[in-house]
């Protein structure tokens, strides 16, 4: 399972995204760049250059003709993805931490922090699919939190839900059309760093500094699976096809990583079998914490963007396809 | 002796595994049901990114 590196940033990966087809993978870093490259050769097929403060987040719609990325100058942006035109730049009163088009694509959700006197918020705009349209100013919704904020948002199917992940370890559904807070849980005992649902949107996995991975159900929030590991986690997805796994990653804290060796640091990606929370395998790589995993919808790669400022396609051995655990 | 207290080990290990996924796919087809029910409710069913070359929704 030899990687492809792509180097295209100078500083640390903050989110990678595939398209829906896969053949593309979005990639966006504290350097201010966004990058698109193919997937099968790490060929870069461009950029999208406009934000002028550190990128957070990025998502890419269903038939991959817009891109949505957020950013720490206070901006969201949407490209159009072909030409990298800037279609539309909404202004905040704060950085955009995360944005995450709806399954339908007629609307975003973007993840707004909370600083100096502005609370954040999860304000949720109008999408137009059509390309050449004018876009709206004005947001369909905005869900003002009562507790700590929140760091990660996903949009649950149909559009029902938009569950949220908090800075206390806290998960909450909203009924995002009346700002109603429908159910609330507190599984991780700190701050969460990445949500990502499964392909039909019933369940999802988060990460926390509190060094697990958790399952739950959209629907309920009930807690089914846990992932223990020994470092704080930044990053998990769950595979779509072939195995009942789910990849995890973190590491040690950039603030210490000068102090540690690569080794100590534990900057591995881990597989998890998703069902039997028993960890099969680790892959070595990345010389800093790893910020961002996203595993290609048609399940037989990976990618996974570090601190380091590379990003790492795995494309799995045919090893990995044999694989079975006695039961 | 040992050989079959790790024998039984084993099967112990084997057994947890087994009722695991059973539960696990027990949940998922109610899980799955529901959705596809409150899909086709709503007239929006699943797009498959290879529509269809397949039916399997995962």
């Amino acid at each position: 399972m030899r990687p492809i590196l792509l180097q295209g940033h100078t500083r640390s990966l903050t989110q990678i995204k595939y398209n829906r087809e896969g053949d593309l993978l979005f990639s966006v870093s504290k350097d201010k760049v966004v990058n698109v490259w193919y997937s099968h050769n790490g060929e870069r097929l461009g950029t999208y250059t406009g934000h002028l403060g550190s990128v957070w987040t990025v998502d890419v719609n269903s038939t991959t003709t817009m891109l949505i990325t957020g950013s720490a100058d206070n901006t969201a942006k949407l490209w159009d993805v072909q030409t990298g035109r800037c279609l539309k730049t909404w202004e905040f009163k704060t950085a955009v931490k995360r944005v995450e088009f709806s399954e339908d694509d007629t609307m975003v959700l973007c993840v707004t922090e909370e600083r100096m006197g502005y609370s954040g918020t999860i304000t949720v705009l109008p999408i137009n699919t059509d390309i050449n349209a004018k876009q709206s100013d004005e947001p369909l919704a905005a869900i003002h939190n009562d507790g700590k904020k929140a760091v990660v948002a996903c949009w649950g199917y149909l559009n029902k839900y938009i569950i949220s992940g908090h800075e206390d370890g806290s998960i909450s559904q909203w009924n995002w059309k009346a700002n109603e807070k429908l159910n609330t849980v507190t599984p991780h005992e700190d701050i969460i760093s990445d949500m990502q649902m499964s392909t039909d949107r019933t369940y999802f996995i988060t990460t926390s500094k509190d060094k697990t991975a958790k399952i739950f159900d959209s629907e309920t929030l009930d807690h089914l699976k846990t992932f223990t590991t020994d470092a704080p986690l930044n990053s998990a997805s769950i595979t779509p096809k072939f195995q009942e796994f789910v990849i995890v990653g973190g590491g040690q804290d950039a603030m210490s990583v000068t102090t540690t060796s690569a080794r100590a640091g534990k900057f591995e990606c881990r597989f998890y079998h998703k069902i039997l929370e028993e960890e099969l395998g680790r892959v070595r790589g990345h010389f800093g914490p790893i910020n961002t995993i996203a595993i290609h919808p048609d399940g037989k790669s990976y990618s996974s963007g570090g601190e380091d400022g590379y990003v790492r396609v795995h494309h799995f051995d045919p090893d990995y396809f044999k694989f079975k655990i006695e039961a | 002796e040992d050989l079959a207290a790790g024998d039984a080990n084993a099967a112990r290990v084997i057994a947890a595994r087994r009722k695991a996924i059973e539960e696990w796919y027990a949940w998922r087809k109610r899980a799955e049901k529901s959705m596809l029910e409150e899909r086709k409710a709503a007239g929006k069913e699943l797009r498959s990114a290879d529509e269809g070359k397949s039916e399997t929704i995962e």
